[in-house]
Parts: C-alpha cells; structure tokens; sequence
C-alpha cells in the first residue's frame, strides 16, 4: 500500500511542480514534500529489497512519462 | 473590468511587451491578457490559495468542503462496483471505527474500505465527519485501475488509467453541480487551468490556445 502512496505522492509532486501556477511554499512543503517524505520513511522502516526496486522502477516510469514528456 | 495605471522602468516594459509579441503576436488585447496572467501568478504565488484549481494534467486543489461532491461524480462516471478507500490512523482512531462501521480491514497503520458503489459516499461523508479523512494526505481513493491521491486537504492528482476525456467529463459535471457555467468545450482545449479565486468569482480559463 505505501508503494502505491508513495508513486501517487511523487506523481503529484512532478504534476504540480510542472503547472504553470505554482503553489505557494507552504502548500508544496505540507502536501507535496510530507507526504512523500513520510512515504520514503515508511519505506525505509518497512521495505523489502523488492519494494525498494520497485519503487525505483515506478518513480522513473512516472519521471518517463511527467517530466520527459512535457519537457519534449 | 477594472483598468490599471501603473508606473514601469522601460526596459521592463520592452521586455514584456517583446514577450507578448513573440507569444500572442499583435492582437487587440494580448497586453490585457498577459498582464491578468501576471497578476494571478503573483496572487498565487503570494498565498491566496484558489478555492478550486484544475487542470488538464488531473492535479485538482480545491476547497475540502467541495470533495464530496467531486468523489461523487468520479463515483458515477467510473464504472467500477467496488471502491476501495484507505488511510493511516491512529490507535484513537482506529478504536473510533471498530465502534462505528461493521466491514473494514486493517493493514498496519492502514484501515481500508472496500465499498460497494452505492455506499461510497455515505461512508466517506461519515468517516469526513468523524475523523476528517479528507484533511489526510495517506488518504487514498480506488476505482479499479484508477485512482485519486494527494496531500490531504482537497489537494489530489488523478493516477492510473484515466483518459483525459473521461476526465474532462468529470471536471464539466463538477462544476455543473457547483452551478458553475462552462462556456468552453475542455475536450477542444490542449492545455487548460481552470481557477476560482473565491467561491463567487468568476471561472477564470487559461489555456495556451487563447
């Protein structure tokens, strides 16, 4: 379940951090960069050698198709 | 409309108005149109949080009293008969639940309810009311492969299999039910954001093919 938390935090990070109207620093910092944070914690405290392979596969398909595709 | 005098050092000036040029070339009214764009960057950028943003990249930020009725119409239009929601509580709340609902699963610090369609949104409305679910940014909303997440507080990004159309269903039936008229097809648009300020101002539509 945190996986799946984890690639929608990131995939709301990069979707938002590409807008054209920014959100304040109060909004990325509380809903953006905490909830990743804690994603990344519980990863930590709970992953198996699989979730952490998985997550780096997930987050660069998201990365693939966010940031590539936009910047093309 | 208001009209705006205002004092700029002229090398600010050129460049803006070279920008304008390059972007909208001469039309009657580019000046107007990047200046407003301009000043709701800077609104935004300075605190005012929109009472509802949207955009055809599916992040959605608006008002956590809208939610209800934005989950409701995702209910409607996604033909999946078992919504799944989840979120991480606490001992208290987790305590609070078991009191409360019959059919739920806990998974660590996750409680998750797999719902039928038809009592989706009773049981979101009651769990909002009791623990203020929709302020959590663990919350999360299934719909088969589709699914809503964000940092808590109205603030969501749409993932998963979700075809821009369909969403843009979504978003023209949202803001039907706010009363909100769209004057604009969303499917003919490339880009849009779509920002209400305050709950009675008026839809302001930004789109790169204006």
């Amino acid at each position: 379940m945190y996986l799946k938390r984890l690639f929608g935090h990131f995939s709301n990070l990069a979707e938002h951090a590409v807008r054209p109207y920014e959100p304040t620093p109060a909004h990325l910092k509380k809903r953006l960069l905490l909830p990743l944070c804690e994603d990344i914690s519980e990863l930590l405290k709970a992953g198996t050698k699989n979730d952490f392979n998985e997550a780096l596969t997930g987050i660069s398909e998201i990365c693939k198709k966010i940031i590539l595709e936009k910047s093309a | 409309m208001s009209k705006l005098r205002i004092n700029l050092p002229e090398e600010l000036d050129k460049e803006f108005r070279a920008i304008i040029a390059s972007k909208y070339g001469f039309s009657k009214g580019a000046l107007s149109l990047a200046t407003q764009d301009a000043i709701l960057k800077w609104i935004i950028k300075n605190g005012k949080e929109p009472w509802l943003y949207i955009d055809n990249n599916m992040t959605i930020d608006i008002n956590v009293d809208l939610l209800s009725s934005l989950l409701e119409i995702f209910s409607k239009l996604i033909n999946s008969e078992i919504i799944t929601l989840s979120f991480k509580s606490t001992t208290e709340e987790i305590a609070i639940i078991t009191k409360v609902f019959e059919k739920f699963e806990i998974e660590g610090k996750n409680v998750i309810f797999k719902l039928n369609k038809s009592d989706f949104i009773q049981t979101f409305n009651q769990l909002s009311n009791i623990l203020q679910i929709q302020v959590k940014s663990s919350l999360m909303i299934e719909f088969d492969n589709i699914y809503l997440i964000g940092g808590g507080n109205g603030c969501f990004n749409v993932c998963g299999g979700f075809h821009v159309e369909q969403f843009n269903q979504v978003v023209t039936d949202f803001l039907t039910s706010l009363n909100i008229e769209l004057k604009i097809e969303l499917n003919k648009l490339k880009d849009y954001q779509l920002i209400l300020l305050n709950q009675k101002s008026n839809l302001i539509i930004l789109t790169e093919n204006r």
